[in-house]
């Protein structure tokens, strides 16, 4: 009896596959040709990850840039501009005083197991990250008093002050503020080779400490999915190793940092493409030790602001193309920014003003002020030598003064600016967050720059820096202006240049978005094979 | 003394050597400007946060607390701690980035003997004619150019023309697929050998051609010098004369007379090279983004990550202790005079 049964099974399996190889044929056959992209792209960099690829702990431009490609937060920035947009947040409301928002998230996001994403979880993984107070933990542990979940899709964040808004939503766009999986995620920092389980387009796939760093596509992903399956981020020692890499084809894009020199070079041969953005990352500044002479003097060191030709820099170093000359801490771009060392001093350089103020401080061409000027070659730029070279040239120009180039590596530099034994040197700043008070704060309020050892201490601005911030937006500009004036006539820093971003990639890349986010968005490269 | 003993005793006496290293060592970083932490600083992270960083890495602790714990660590625990930025086990690292080492290392040792061997032999047969003269030029022209200036120039003037890969063992794809291969070893040679995958294997090879070339010359000057001048010392020797008054051919003399003789001098060489070898090693590694123990040692300098370089030096000189007694021992056997 089940012999003539089990051949009917036979026969209908048979119609069944026969029906399912000719969907798939006719599929292939009739259906829209889709362009094949490459499956895996090569990101060399110079850049290494300086601690760990969890969110609650990592601080280095690599580590949180990773990140921002394997998670996202309640805000982000929208590719190509630097509008900050609702991300995993759907919409907000902010209470009379300021002081609560109501944020209601997305009810689609899944974590990478398919855990979905509830107001509880993210309400978790702001407390984990304060709780656990790793570095950057006080991007948002100074922002938030207590954070809950009203419901599944809505959370409420009591804010310490009734902060400004743009300013709120810079924070919470921050990757200390991803929302982790409450399920997998220990409350305890994830160590290397691991990393935790956030929303994004990629996931870690594996992790060679200090060699390469292997992502995957994210198959639980809400959003639009990468167009390439795999990105691969090799770290090389140097800028030279990195060109020599990108140059014979073993690296598809080469993202920080080759020297402007290498640039100028693969330019003019042609066979690699050079896509360049905007970029604040970083700025770059000059900075006194105003507790030590002779820097303790305002004449001495206005009469350097009117020496330094930033457009010298911008046009020899960056061939007037991958940097901005910089005449405030705000960077071009930011909330507020104001040309404030241009309108003091002017757009170049001038020597008489500065002979004049020299001489009121008692210098002249027969007892010039004699003084060291440090750099540190690895760091920021392989040009930092040609950089520190013209800023002597600037200086020594006034016949007024007598300059020393000194270099040390970061450690010994850190050092010996930390144990104030040197007066001027140069440095750079890569943001914590999109927003002008991560710019005057931690360089100008006596209360947050003991790190920079500036000794830079005013009561009227250290005032204004903490109003600026609870102000509505029309106000805070004007705040911050004064600011801005304020400190280019004590000129305890002189701001330089901001740098711009440049990618080096094989010609057949496309999707390579630099913008003032910041963020290298892996899930925006592809490569179209045939 | 008979061979055990002497093992033995060289093993005893090895412990004693590294202690003597490693407190050289850790002097050495201590003195250095900055620690591990430094590298955070810059930034504005609260000082609390970088406090109880230090204060986990034991920082805040007096120099000979530091010290004691660290010796503790090493000797009794047998633990070369963490890194301490990422704080990931150093013997870890030290196991992955080992075997890339251990592959420069051979292949340029082979490379420097059979570079060094045949101008030795060719120096010393045609020993009154130019030959020798230009030998020796070539002997302290390599030994005298640093190692890393050799790499540089075999980048420009070689990599290009030929085609040849100048950073790291693999192409990125290759280093995560070969990281996959069914057979796991580390060395790579091996693992796409067993693994059937001779795409791997090949562009392993390209890989290592210029930084075991690099190394490989450097180390050749003083292989051929030696060869020379043992096998010269041989050649005048009365048993070699009278080879010749029976007519034996010069070639043979060179090879069974000379080259056997100088075999000893030529290991001892090739122990005592195993120091410059790995010295020459960072710095290729270096040169040619090689991911080996070097560049692991170059970014613990940089970074002032103590428990790297303290974890890298105590491999190396586990690794010279471990080489020079098997050279010892491998005397016995090429010279059945030597007793022990």
């Amino acid at each position: 009896m089940s012999k003539p049964k089990s051949n009917r099974t036979i026969m209908l399996a048979g119609v069944v596959a026969a029906l399912i190889v000719l969907a798939v044929a006719a599929f292939f056959l009739l259906g829209p040709k889709q362009p094949k992209y490459k499956d895996t792209i090569v990101i060399g960099t110079t850049d290494s990850v300086q601690t760990t690829l969890d969110p609650c702990e990592a601080y280095d431009y690599l580590g949180v840039n990773i990140i921002q490609n394997m998670g996202e937060g309640l805000f982000a920035y929208e590719p190509g501009t630097a509008k900050i947009v609702n991300k995993l947040a759907v919409s907000y409301t902010i209470s009379a005083d300021r002081k609560v928002w109501d944020i209601k998230i997305r009810t689609d996001a899944k974590f990478q197991d398919g855990t979905p994403l509830t107001a509880q979880a993210v309400v978790w993984s702001w407390e984990r990250t304060i709780e656990l107070n790793q570095d950057p933990a006080f991007l948002i542990g100074d922002l938030i008093e207590k954070a809950e979940a009203v419901s599944d899709d809505t959370v409420r964040v009591y804010l310490k002050q009734p902060f400004e808004e743009t300013y709120v939503k810079s924070l919470l766009a921050t990757w200390v503020a991803f929302p982790v999986n409450p399920k997998t995620t220990p409350m305890d920092v994830v160590k290397p080779p691991n990393t935790v389980d956030m929303i994004g387009p990629y996931k870690l796939a594996s992790w060679k400490p200090g060699e390469y760093i292997e992502l995957v596509a994210n198959p639980n992903y809400y959003g639009e999915k990468p167009k390439t399956q795999r990105i691969i981020i090799r770290f090389y020692k140097d800028a030279q190793s990195l060109r020599l890499a990108v140059e014979n084809g073993e690296v598809d894009v080469a993202f920080r940092t080759l020297s402007p020199a290498d640039i100028k070079d693969i330019m003019s041969k042609g066979t690699l493409q050079v896509v360049s953005g905007p970029g604040i990352a970083p700025i770059r500044y000059l900075v006194f030790n105003v507790n030590k002479e002779p820097f303790n003097n305002k004449m001495v060191r206005q009469a350097i602001a009117y020496l330094i030709d930033r457009n010298q820099i911008v046009n020899t170093v960056y061939m007037g193309k991958f940097a901005q000359p910089l005449y405030s801490m705000v960077p071009i771009g930011f909330l507020g920014h104001k040309d404030s060392f241009k309108e003091k001093y002017g757009e170049r350089p001038n020597v008489e003003a500065a002979k004049q103020l020299l001489k009121q401080a008692g210098y002249s061409e027969s007892n010039p002020l004699k003084i060291e000027l440090w750099y540190t070659p690895v760091r920021y730029t392989p040009a930092e030598p040609d950089i520190a070279a013209i800023i002597k040239q600037n200086l020594e120009a006034s016949g007024m003064i007598k300059v020393d180039l000194k270099s040390a590596d970061w450690a010994t530099y850190r050092s010996l600016f930390k144990e104030e034994k040197i007066a001027m040197w140069l440095l750079g700043w890569f943001p914590d967050f999109l927003d002008p008070d991560n710019y005057v704060r931690p360089f100008y309020h006596s209360g947050a720059n003991g790190w920079l050892h500036v000794n830079y201490k005013n009561p009227t601005v250290d005032d204004l820096i903490d109003k600026q911030v609870l102000q509505p937006t029309d106000q805070r500009i004007q705040t911050l202006a004064q600011i801005q004036d304020i400190v280019a006539d004590d000129a305890p820093i002189i701001p330089l240049w901001q740098e711009g971003q440049f990618a080096v990639a094989q010609p057949n890349v496309k999707g390579i978005v630099l913008d003032y986010s910041q963020i290298f968005r892996y899930y925006l490269i592809y490569a179209e094979t045939g | 003394m008979g061979l055990k003993e002497y093992v033995i005793s060289r093993l005893i006496l090895t412990p004693l050597m590294l202690f003597i290293l490693l407190t050289f060592v850790f002097i050495l970083l201590r003195v250095l400007p900055g620690d591990p932490i430094t590298m955070l600083e810059g930034k504005n992270i609260p000082e609390d946060v970088l406090a109880r960083r230090r204060a986990e890495l034991g920082l805040d602790k007096p120099l000979y607390v530091q010290y004691l714990n660290y010796l503790y660590s090493v000797f009794v625990k047998l633990d070369l701690g963490y890194t301490a930025l990422e704080r990931i086990p150093v013997s870890y690292l030290i196991m992955t980035r080992l075997p890339a080492t251990i592959e420069l290392a051979i292949s340029s040792t082979i490379i420097a003997g059979a570079i060094g061997i045949v101008i030795g032999l060719l120096s010393a047969r045609y020993q009154y004619g130019k030959v020798p003269y230009f030998a020796r030029i070539y002997s302290s022209i390599v030994y005298s150019i640093p190692v890393f200036y050799i790499g540089l120039m075999l980048q420009a003037y070689f990599a290009r023309p030929l085609g040849l890969p100048t950073t790291g063992r693999l192409s990125p794809v290759n280093m995560v697929l070969a990281d996959n291969l069914p057979v796991k070893t580390g060395f790579v040679f091996i693992d796409a050998l067993f693994s059937g995958r001779p795409d791997i294997l090949f562009d392993y090879l390209l890989h290592l051609s210029l930084p075991s070339l690099t190394l490989g010359i450097y180390l050749s000057g003083v292989f051929s010098r030696v060869t020379y001048l043992s096998v010269e010392d041989a050649m005048s020797q009365d048993y070699t004369q009278a080879a010749r008054g029976r007519g034996i051919r010069e070639w043979t003399i060179v090879k069974n007379y000379g080259l056997r003789n100088a075999l000893i001098p030529i290991l001892t060489m090739a122990g005592l090279q195993v120091a410059a070898l790995l010295g020459g090693a960072v710095l290729t590694e270096t040169t040619f983004n090689w991911d080996g123990i070097g560049l692991l040692v170059y970014e613990g300098i940089l970074k002032r990550d103590y428990a790297i370089v303290q974890g890298a030096v105590t491999i190396y000189a586990v690794l010279v202790a471990i080489v020079s007694l098997l050279v010892d021992v491998l005397y016995a056997f090429v010279d059945p005079r030597v007793r022990y």
